[in-house]
C-alpha cells in the first residue's frame, strides 16, 4: 500500500478550517446589529455637553 | 416585499443550531472514515478523500442548483426572499466549492501523479466558481436592489445551467477524472463498508449546507431591511 497519509490529513485539515471558518464569519455577521450612533463605543446615551469652543 | 426582521433572526437561530448539530456530524465522519472504514488497497489512505471531496461537491452542485431555481422563482413573483436564497445558496455554494478545488489536487496528486490536469471535469468546475464569482461581483455593482436582484437572477440561473452540464462532463468527453462510482444502473461498485462512510458524508454535507444557508439568508435578510430603512 503506498505511504501518502499525509495528503489525507492534508484534505481533511482543509475540510475542517475551511467549514470553521466559514461557520465562525456566519456567527460573527449573524450577530444582532447594535443601535449605531450614540451609546456605541462609550458615546453617552444622553444630550451630549456643549463644546468647549461654544460652537455647539 | 415580504421580509421580516424577525423572521430573519428565526432563521439564524435555526442555522445555527443546525451549523452545531453539523459540526459534530463532521466530526463522527472523520471518526467514521479514519477509524472505521478500511482504506484502499492501490491508493492507499489518500483514497480517503474520496469521503469528503465528492460530498462536497455534491453540496456545491445542490447550493448552485437551488440558486437558479430560487431566481426563477424570484423573475415570476419578484419576491425579495428568493433573491436574499439565492444569495445565500450561492455563497455557500462557492464555500463549498473552495473544498473541492483545495481537496481535488491534494487527492490528484498522490494518484494522478499532478497536482492539476486541465480535464474537462476539472475545468468545468472552475468555470462554474468563476461564474458564480461573476454573480457576486455583479451584485456588489448595483445599488438598486430590484434591479440587482434581476440581474444576479439571470446570472444565477446561467450558473444552474451549468450544474448538470458538469455532472455530464465524465460522460461527454475523455476525461482523467473518474465516473461515480455510486450512482450506477448496476449496484454501486464499492465494499459496504466505503459506501456507509461515503453516504453518511453526503448526508453530513447536506447538513452543512442546510445550517450555513439558513444563516446566510437570515444575514442577508436584515441587510435588506437596514438597505430599504437607510434609503
Amino acid at each position: 500500500m503506498p505511504d501518502n497519509g499525509g495528503y489525507m490529513v492534508a484534505a481533511y485539515v482543509v475540510v475542517a478550517v475551511v467549514v470553521l471558518a466559514y461557520a465562525a464569519s456566519l456567527w460573527r455577521r449573524g450577530k444582532q446589529p447594535r443601535p449605531s450612533g450614540r451609546g456605541d463605543a462609550g458615546v453617552p446615551n444622553g444630550p451630549t455637553s456643549p463644546r468647549p469652543d461654544g460652537r455647539g | 416585499m415580504t421580509l421580516s426582521a424577525d423572521a430573519a433572526t428565526r432563521a439564524i437561530r435555526r442555522g445555527r443550531a443546525i451549523t452545531l448539530v453539523a459540526l459534530l456530524l463532521l466530526a463522527g465522519l472523520y471518526v467514521l472514515a479514519l477509524q472505521f472504514t478500511p482504506a484502499e488497497r492501490f491508493q492507499g489512505l489518500a483514497q480517503k478523500i474520496f469521503y469528503v471531496h465528492p460530498p462536497a461537491a455534491y453540496a456545491m452542485q445542490l447550493a448552485f442548483f437551488l440558486t437558479g431555481v430560487a431566481s426563477i422563482l424570484y423573475l415570476l413573483m419578484r419576491d425579495a426572499r428568493f433573491d436574499a436564497f439565492a444569495e445565500a445558496s450561492a455563497e455557500v455554494g462557492m464555500v463549498l466549492g473552495g473544498i473541492v478545488v483545495l481537496t481535488g489536487p491534494i487527492w490528484g496528486k498522490p494518484v494522478w501523479g499532478t497536482w492539476w490536469t486541465w480535464d474537462a471535469r476539472l475545468t468545468f468546475t472552475v468555470i462554474e466558481l468563476l461564474v458564480f464569482a461573476g454573480y457576486f461581483a455583479l451584485r456588489g455593482a448595483i445599488r438598486d436592489p430590484g434591479e440587482r436582484a434581476k440581474f444576479a437572477a439571470v446570472a444565477g440561473i446561467m450558473g444552474m445551467l451549468l450544474v448538470p452540464f458538469n455532472h455530464l462532463t465524465v460522460y461527454l468527453f475523455a476525461t482523467t477524472h473518474p465516473t461515480p462510482v455510486v450512482v450506477q444502473t448496476d449496484r454501486p461498485q464499492l465494499p459496504a463498508a466505503m459506501l456507509r462512510t461515503f453516504l453518511s458524508g453526503f448526508a453530513v454535507f447536506t447538513v452543512c449546507y442546510v445550517g450555513f444557508v439558513m444563516q446566510r439568508y437570515g444575514i442577508g435578510v436584515r441587510r435588506m431591511l437596514e438597505e430599504a430603512r437607510d434609503a
